[in-house]
């Protein structure tokens, strides 16, 4: 009676995996002791193994109906800021979020590639003087004193003090970069721009904060950074990954340009919080595809794609004709020369353009 | 044995790919791994297939939001079963309005399955018949037996996830078995000769 009792017990073990090498010996030994117990153990062994298989199913509407909700819950909880879908683009979010998977994946590639070295080694570290700037026309790499390394786009500069990695990490930047800090909890990280202070608590981020521009953004990639705003520095926001934020340069510039029509009834953007945009699945975020030396339009006008254009390749972009700056353009070119990116355009825009020494003229 | 050894450790190699990378292929790859037999836990207690996606679709979300947090939870299939667990009964305590519900009084429902594969000789009328036994298994008993059967889980998750011991996990099995082997009494005649043709 007790060995019966010992025999489920081990039997037990034994179908969840749980037997060690003796117990499954004395589980062996009772049962040829014990036949008609050892019988209907066995049956009872091949039916608790008679799982069936489990077949492939296709999760894909689920998942989606899973990220719908995601979507839904992830907006629920950043109530403080204007709805993504304001003063930007509308996503359906379903798609939104399909993108977004990929841009996680994509932000680990980011990553890996920032902290690989597959790159070449980095030009060392600033010249003297502590300010670093490129030109239209060209980019730069380089490392900053505590390791960071920062990705500078065209037409930008970044400077910092002598006391740099003293207390605090601190560096001004005009123009955009794309950040990959150092981690140092003691010794926070905070960039400078003529809009937002943003502090950097995790890793990868792109800031673009160009003056001829009217609007300062922060994409965050990877971890965490904080942003003040200048205008209110009571004001901080907290990005997660994924989610960009755009702040208004000024409300005079905002007034200027071409601001889209279907925006004009509404009140001046002053802060927008969304998402970081991928224009296909396999890609790197479009907000930081200039690290891989892509060119990229995502619905943007043409008067901005001018401003692109100009740091790009360090020309002068004219354009004659008022309706022509608010067409919008979208796409990615990789390593195109200027002809090749304004063939491309006109193709899909009604304008005709004149390239004379370092000036692009676009007309109707 | 060998696929739950695997299974566990992709799911903490995801698990680290979620936390340290927001890696949404990682989550993708997680949900796949994970989100059935979620659904069939959280199901056995709700009974509804509606309720119970949603509650997986909830337990993933939380997954989300404290993924940053995940790097310190030290098993991942126990705290999300542990959250299905919890949102299943809240869902139970709020539409029925009982004050409190606990597991053993839930009327669970198992769809365990005693289905041949190719080389197993079960005739449909033994797996009906031990199908039906395992139904009239009081409610915890159900449930352990399908953690630790149906999804493969150890008597310490089992006993984690609804909050007993692990020798009432252990005892809860052994009577699971009892009652398979007691239906299947009139059948193993049948399996024997059929496995010995094999």
């Amino acid at each position: 009676m007790m060995d019966n009792e010992k025999i489920w017990h081990l039997l037990i073990l034994k179908l969840s995996g749980e037997a060690t090498g003796e117990e499954l010996r004395e589980l062996d030994a009772l049962m040829q002791r014990h036949p008609e117990v050892a019988l209907r153990a066995a049956s009872v062994e091949t039916l608790w193994k008679a799982k069936g298989s489990v077949e492939e199913e296709d999760t894909e509407d689920l998942f989606n109906r899973h990220l719908q909700r995601l979507s839904d819950d992830t907006a629920k909880n950043t109530p403080f800021y204007h709805s993504p879908d304001v003063g930007v683009r509308s996503h359906r979010p379903r798609k939104l979020w399909l993108l977004l998977g990929a841009t996680a994946v994509a932000a680990c590639l980011v990553i890996v590639f920032l902290r690989g070295g597959v790159l070449p080694p980095p030009p060392g570290s600033l010249a003297s003087g502590n300010f670093v700037s490129t030109k239209n026309g060209s980019k730069s790499k380089l490392q900053l004193p505590d390791g960071t390394q920062v990705w500078l786009n065209s037409g930008s500069n970044i400077s910092y003090d002598n006391d740099f990695g003293g207390k605090t990490r601190q560096v001004q930047l005009t123009g955009e970069a794309f950040f990959d800090v150092a981690k140092d909890n003691a010794r926070p990280f905070i960039i400078h721009t003529a809009t937002v202070d943003v502090m950097v608590l995790g890793t990868a981020f792109n800031v673009r904060s160009y003056p001829e521009e009217k609007v300062t953004e922060t994409s965050l990639i990877k971890g965490a950074v904080e942003v003040i705003l200048k205008a209110n520095a009571d004001k901080k926001i907290l990005l997660k990954p994924n989610e960009k934020l755009i702040v208004s340069n000024d409300s005079i510039t905002v007034r200027n340009d071409s601001i889209r029509a279907n925006d004009t009834q509404k009140k001046p953007v002053v802060m927008t919080l969304t998402q970081v945009h991928h224009l296909n699945k396999d890609s790197v975020a479009s907000e930081v595809l200039w690290t891989k030396n892509k060119l990229v339009f995502d619905g943007e006008t043409l008067g901005e794609v001018a401003l692109k254009l100009e740091r790009w390749y360090g020309v002068k972009v004219i354009i004659q004709g008022d309706e022509l700056k608010n067409m919008e353009y979208t796409g990615v070119f990789d390593d195109d020369n200027l002809t090749e990116v304004l063939y491309a355009l006109q193709l899909s825009g009604n304008f005709k353009y004149v390239i004379k020494r370092n000036e692009v003229i676009i007309k109707p | 044995m060998i696929a739950a050894m695997e299974k566990r450790e992709l799911i903490a190699e995801l698990q680290r790919q979620i936390a340290l990378c927001d890696d949404m292929a990682a989550y993708r790859k997680l949900y796949d791994s994970l989100h059935r037999e979620l659904f069939l836990f959280s199901y056995s207690i709700i009974k509804s297939r509606e309720v119970a996606e949603e509650i997986v679709s909830d337990v993933f979300i939380k997954l989300w939001r404290i993924r940053n947090e995940l790097p310190a939870i030290e098993n991942l299939t126990v705290f999300m079963y542990t959250i299905a667990r919890n949102l299943s009964i809240n869902h139970i305590t709020r539409n029925y309005k009982y004050p409190k519900v606990s597991l053993d009084t839930i009327e669970v429902e198992n769809i365990a399955t005693f289905d041949n594969g190719e080389e197993l000789f079960i005739s449909a009328e033994l797996s009906r018949r031990v199908g039906l036994a395992i139904q009239g298994l009081p409610s915890q008993c159900k449930l352990v037996f399908q953690l630790a059967r149906e999804h493969g889980l150890k008597y310490r998750e089992v006993a984690a996830i609804l909050n007993i011991s692990e020798l009432t996990v252990r005892n809860q099995l052994v009577i699971a078995a009892k009652k398979i082997a007691a239906a299947a009494q009139l059948d193993v005649p049948t399996v024997r000769t059929r496995q010995k043709s094999m």
